[in-house]
């Protein structure tokens, strides 16, 4: 009966039907190989059809994987094959793959919090900022480019910023001296100091990011169960 | 059971009767294949347990009696099936020794698979007898 099933195109069809059983758990697949198996020995013990015919009668290996899901159709055991496939898919890789959706989502508090201490929180003995930018980059409601703009952008945040705007100002009023208004004046043919308008922009930037991240991480947080 | 019900009735009721009076012989075939495709897996798990029945069975001798009453196009296709009723507590098997070569895998009804089956019977009765008579009524309107 073995010396039978040896025959190549046996072996060929039950490793095509094998391979196509792959997702299940290998409780299930050898479940239902061992049954093609006894079918094709025991028909051809009996004799009258060859190994085609009798191949050709079990099906090919797509319908047999297919007869899966359409065995299913119907109500009482509907989801017993459709449910093993999903989890079965990655038996030891699932759990790890699974990590980020099962983590503990960031508050609505968390992100208000760090979207809050971003922007002002070095007016907080300065460290306040430092708490901000962990709580970014430990929230869960933020995309990496969005944590690093997050960093990048407004490090100390407004205080940061106002440092960065106000620093270079009084460089060129310390500096200054009757001859150099004179110059800036002749720079700014529109009328329009740069530097005030340079100040607003650095000034407002941490607070436009702050409100983006936190309008983002608000939105972001009812869809992620 | 009553899920089986509409699942089996929506594809099959009011399709065939347009689209075979208005199209060609070959789309109807075509039609007429997917009608029993679909009928046979809303049924086939209780033809399984019917051909069964009280007695003990062979995996071939299942797969041979429905694949000779046409309820079966690829004999492979009742292995993941069979397993599956195994698995629900539907069907059971025993090994027993053959005169040659390995044990082999005998199926049997459970008492859930007995009493699943007798539901379905009950339930099908009623179901075929409807169809029947909706099939054989010429007229519109209700009888």
């Amino acid at each position: 009966m073995n010396h039978d099933l040896a025959a190549p195109e046996i072996r060929n069809y039950l490793a095509a039907i094998q391979a196509r059983l792959a997702q299940l758990p290998a409780e299930q697949s050898e479940e239902i190989l061992f049954g093609v198996r006894e079918h094709i020995a025991e028909a051809l013990e009996r004799g009258g059809q060859s190994t085609a015919e009798i191949l050709a009668g079990l099906g090919s290996p797509d319908d047999i994987a297919a007869g899966l899901a359409g065995s299913d159709m119907d109500g009482s055991g509907a989801h017993d094959f459709a449910k093993p496939f999903p989890s079965a898919q990655f038996p030891p890789g699932a759990p790890q793959k699974q990590l980020p959706a099962q983590r503990h989502q960031s508050s609505t508090l968390w992100v208000v919090a760090t979207c809050i201490l971003l922007p002002f929180g070095a007016f907080l003995a300065g460290i306040g900022w430092l708490f901000g930018v962990a709580g970014l980059w430990m929230g869960t409601r933020w995309k990496t480019w969005e944590k690093i703009m997050g960093t990048v952008l407004i490090p100390g945040g407004v205080p940061g910023a106002l440092l960065l705007a106000i620093l270079p100002v009084r460089q060129t009023l310390s500096f200054g001296s009757p001859g150099d208004e004179v110059i800036i004046s002749d720079y700014n043919p529109l009328g329009i100091s740069l530097p005030e308008l340079a100040i607003a922009v650095v000034l407002a930037l941490p607070i436009i990011v702050a409100l983006y991240l936190l309008i983002v991480g608000l939105v972001r947080g009812p869809k992620q169960p | 059971m009553l899920e089986f019900c509409v699942y089996a009735t929506a594809p099959t009721t009011e399709k065939p009767l347009h689209d075979c009076a208005t199209q060609g012989t070959v789309h109807c075939m075509v039609l007429n294949d997917t009608v029993s495709t679909n009928l046979r897996k809303g049924v086939l798990e209780y033809c399984v347990l019917a051909t069964i029945g009280d007695g003990e069975m062979y995996g071939l001798d299942i797969a041979n009696g429905l694949q000779n009453r046409g309820l079966l196009t690829s004999e492979g296709t009742l292995y993941p099936l069979l397993a599956r009723l195994r698995r629900n507590g539907l069907v059971e098997t025993s090994w027993q020794e053959s005169a040659q070569g390995a044990p082999r895998r005998y199926y049997t009804l459970t008492d859930t698979g007995s009493a699943s089956l007798a539901a379905f019977a009950s339930v099908w009765e009623t179901f075929s007898a409807s169809v029947s008579d909706t099939l054989k009524s010429t007229t519109g309107g209700t009888p």
